[in-house]
């Protein structure tokens, strides 16, 4: 096999997780080309122009790239460094009030009424504890129901690994698993704008509110990838650059510029690629770091697969709600210095966020939206390449199906930002926004999804995206999948490319 | 709504006035959601019209998808197991199609009118699954079941009869082969295909034309013995002929709430209809595994069955006493003059070789007694008449 083909693996999509995983493959000795339809590498963290700045398409900071994961491809040697890696947050709620926190820190978030203080500590410990669980569970290929030995040994490391939580923790953990966060936070804490702040970790980036189901289980994914909100010296855009350095010194092959048209399948196995000029370019397996339906239906085609599986794919629930805006600044002066070094959050409380969803669920962008402001140029003056200041909003929630999406989000990001920091758009010089629709044209995320597939527990683990699938493989054999549609889910951490890789390379062939 | 009408539970066919005026016994059934005549007059009288004569029986109910679009042999392949590319224009194919899991879903018949024009017929519906297939292929589908009226003219008259009523060309139709034909000014598709294993006809028209086709056919025929017939004696003439009866022999894909009880087509003998080398199709990649595994659970066989009873659902057991296997349709048969039986026997089971006996119980005026039949394997059909291939059709 290993001779009748040019490449062993050829790797669909220049994104993070498509470089993790020939990253990976590459260290196996595999041949492995990257092919990307985008002139450059990062998928929804390549860099664009905007204004004097080159900014990222659509991530906007680090919410947890795996340390092993960096640590394996030695991304500091390639150039990535942090310019700050834990930008500490300020939420902003009515009357002015503010509150200083950072879930990846131990410090109790101030200020808070005696009462929560007091419960801070024991409430985060015991969120930590939990979420090493989930950390453990997320750096593993799920196990078969039905497997072999290998399988069964994971499931016992899994099921002690909860044993080990003691039985109180246990139990605890298994009471507020399937729950939501607005329930877990109501129970502990009064203040507002703590439980406000807090839900928003758990709802950023997640087509959720604090009251929908699962929203405890991505509050402790965003727990086990560290709580942090880092950016990199450079930006977004350098994290691509070094998975890429690390890449090519590993001999990975780039195409960018190059759409693939499709897999190329013969005798229910993958041959390689079809690129969009007709080239057919051949390898033994392809991984696919698109979405698992796009991959499945228009890089392999419904002719190749089951009509169930297809239905499946049809149904896996990932319609994206966060659009970014960015705005272009002349200048920062006169703004409160000390804030623009932070996470700034509107989220009100915990019905506001609600409320904002509620209206995204009928189609409409809310007027009270959550937004997180950060300065990029501020925290990281490398950025600065010209005489004008960035700054970033996420903005949710945005339907992907609204009309008009980026102006009224823009316009909503207006009056929202306006409330945390007086001024700051009499400074706009220019703005940019990308809406859920446009991560979904331009990076062909179906539903334009920050993780293809919302992070729920019937899309987790051995469920996702889908039961058939959650060991990386496609049913044709030779065809994988490594996108943030595999487990553990996006946010940019490298672990669904890894684990994908570790599979590839588990099922034989080459070398 | 005050129309009583509304409230029935069950459709009438095309051809209700006809059927209901003739049905003496007032024996009705729920097919599809229509009622039907299960037997009219007498099930004897049926059934040997049907190998004797021309029998007449109203398939209206019978589910149609038209099926039509550049895509759809490209669909209808992915879809059948069997190689639809195979299939030219005016022929009709015996079909069947799986899940995922390479189990049957349903079988049918598969009709190709020209290059991207489909006709498929079962009996369950399937609408949602042939919609979920359609996903990725440029196809129309469209359930016609309401919109054409359906009959079937069998038996050895049977050509007789249609030359009678004025399809001259009749006796040239080859087995499985479609046309078009005109009955009184009517035109109308015949096939010849048919549920009885034996010479016959399905005649597809429009609705409105439904009646006067009845008419022209009972005109033309009593001089050929054209006989109504229910389903009682159609279901004894397609155990004859050996054909599988869905929920009977094998359960239709949706049906069953308990996992593990569709069959693989590999395991109720269609292993002639799963073609592996036409490319993908849905269930492909199961029934690979489970052909190079030999992990087939099921054997489906027929049986000659020792004496004249029938072995109606009977258990089937080894010489050792083991159970191994159960009839799923079984009759005395009046034309082969023996006891016939499809059985699903345990995979493994060898019948002559294992002493396989049926467990038949039966009642005379109460006294029961059990009967340890000895069974011996035999070819499907059981009735399988020189006539029902011959071409021309119907020479005396």
């Amino acid at each position: 096999m290993s001779t009748k083909h040019r490449y062993d693996a050829i790797v669909v999509g220049a994104g993070h997780n498509g470089m993790v995983c020939a990253y990976y493959l590459a260290r196996a000795r595999r041949r492995v080309l990257v092919v990307d339809a985008a002139d450059a590498v990062g998928g929804a963290a390549r860099p664009v122009g905007f204004g004097d700045l080159t900014v990222p398409f659509a991530a906007h900071l680090d919410y947890g790239f795996s340390r092993r994961v960096a640590d394996d491809m030695e991304l500091a040697r390639h150039g990535l460094a942090w310019a700050s890696n834990d930008i500490a947050g300020t939420a902003f709620g009515e009357n002015g009030a503010r509150l200083e926190w950072s879930l990846a820190r131990d410090d109790t978030p101030s200020p808070l009424p005696a009462r929560d203080a007091g419960r801070w500590p024991a409430f985060r410990q015991r969120m930590a504890r939990f979420a090493s669980v989930i950390e453990d569970i997320a750096g593993r290929v799920p196990p078969c129901l039905r497997g072999d030995g290998a399988d069964a040994r994971a499931w016992l490391a899994i099921a002690w690994r909860l044993r080990r939580l003691g039985a109180e923790d246990m139990r605890e953990f298994l009471r507020i698993g399937a729950i939501n966060i607005f329930d877990v936070l109501e129970e502990t804490f009064d203040d507002r704008l703590l439980k406000g702040a807090l839900a928003t970790e758990a709802v950023l980036g997640h087509g959720l509110a604090p009251r929908s189901p699962n929203s405890v289980l991505t509050f402790l994914m965003r727990m086990a990838s560290g709580g942090a909100a880092a950016l990199p010296r450079g930006g977004m855009t350098a994290l691509g650059e070094a998975l890429r350095s690390a890449c090519a010194a590993r001999g990975v092959e780039f195409r960018l510029g190059t759409a693939v048209k499709r897999i190329v399948i013969e005798n229910d196995r993958a041959a390689g690629v079809e690129l969009d000029d007709g080239e057919i370019v051949s390898s033994s397996d392809v991984v696919s770091s698109a979405d698992a339906r796009t991959t499945g239906l228009d890089l392999i085609g419904a002719a190749h697969l089951d009509t169930g599986l297809v239905r499946r794919l049809c149904n896996v629930r990932g319609n994206g709600c966060t659009a970014r805006v960015d705005l272009l600044l002349d200048d920062v002066g006169g703004l409160e210095r000390d804030l623009l070094v932070r996470r700034l959050l509107y989220a009100g409380d915990m019905d506001t966020l609600e409320r904002a969803f509620n209206d995204s669920k009928y189609g409409n962008v809310s007027s009270e939206p959550l937004v997180e402001l950060v300065f990029p140029t501020v925290i990281d003056p490398a950025q600065k390449t010209g005489r004008h200041h960035l700054a970033t909003a996420l903005v949710q929630y945005v339907p992907r199906t609204a009309d008009d999406a980026g102006e009224r989000a823009l316009d909503a990001a207006r009056g929202v930002i306006g409330r945390m920091l007086p001024g700051l758009f009499e400074r706009v010089v220019d703005t940019r926004t990308v809406t859920p629709a446009d991560v979904e044209n331009a990076t062909g995320i179906h539903g334009g999804h920050w993780h293809h597939a919302e992070i729920a527990l019937d899309q987790f683990f051995m469920l996702r995206p889908v039961p058939s699938l959650a060991r990386y493989a496609m049913p044709v054999a030779g065809t994988w999948l490594c996108g943030a549609a595999m487990h553990p889910g996006g946010g940019i951490s490298g672990l669904p490319g890894r684990n994908a890789a570790a599979q590839v390379i588990a099922s034989g062939g080459r070398p | 709504m005050n129309d009583a009408l509304s409230l029935r539970q069950v459709l009438e066919t095309p051809f209700h006035a006809r059927t209901s005026a003739l049905c003496r016994t007032n024996h009705w059934g729920n097919w599809a959601g229509y009622t039907t005549v299960q037997v009219y007059e007498d099930v004897q009288i049926e059934y040997f019209a049907a190998r004797n004569a021309a029998s007449l029986f109203d398939l209206s109910p019978m589910t149609k998808y038209d099926i039509e679009g550049p895509g759809a042999e490209a669909f209808l392949n992915r879809l059948l197991t069997r190689d639809v590319r195979k299939l030219r224009a005016g022929r009709v194919a015996y079909v069947a199609w799986c899940d995922d899991d390479g189990m049957l879903m349903d079988d049918g018949t598969l009709f190709r009118f020209d290059a991207d024009r489909f006709r498929l017929c079962s009996q369950e519906r399937h609408l949602p699954w042939l919609l979920d297939s359609a996903i990725g292929f440029d196809v129309d589908i469209a359930d016609v079941t309401e919109s054409v009226a359906g009959l079937s003219l069998q038996g050895p008259t049977s050509c007789e009869v249609l030359r009678q009523a004025g399809c001259r060309d009749i006796g040239a139709l080859r087995p499985f082969a479609l046309d078009r034909f005109e009955i009184d000014g009517v035109t109308l598709v015949i096939s010849r295909t048919g549920f009885t294993g034996d010479l016959g006809y399905e005649l597809w028209l429009p609705p409105g034309d439904a009646l006067a086709t009845w008419d022209a056919l009972m005109d033309a025929g009593p001089l050929h013995g054209i006989t109504p017939m229910g389903s009682l004696a159609l279901d004894m003439t397609r155990i004859e002929a050996g054909f599988l009866q869905a929920n009977v022999d094998f359960l239709a894909g949706g049906r069953p709430t308990r996992t593990g009880r569709l069959r693989s087509p590999l395991e109720l003998g269609l292993a002639w209809l799963v073609d592996f080398d036409k490319g993908h199709f849905n269930g492909r990649r199961a029934l690979l595994a489970e052909r190079d595994n030999r992990a087939s659970r099921y054997r489906l066989v027929g049986l000659d069955v020792d004496g004249n009873k029938p072995a109606t659902d009977a258990f089937l057991y080894d010489r050792r006493g083991r159970e191994a296997g159960v009839v799923t349709s079984a009759m005395w048969s009046p034309t082969c003059k023996k006891s016939i039986a499809i059985a699903s026997l345990n995979a493994g089971v060898d019948v002559d070789l294992d002493g396989v006996w049926a467990d038949i119980y039966v009642s005379r005026e109460l006294r029961w007694r059990r009967i340890k039949a000895p069974c011996r394997e035999v070819p499907r059909p059981f009735f399988n008449p020189a006539r029902r291939r011959a071409t021309p059709a119907g020479h005396r």
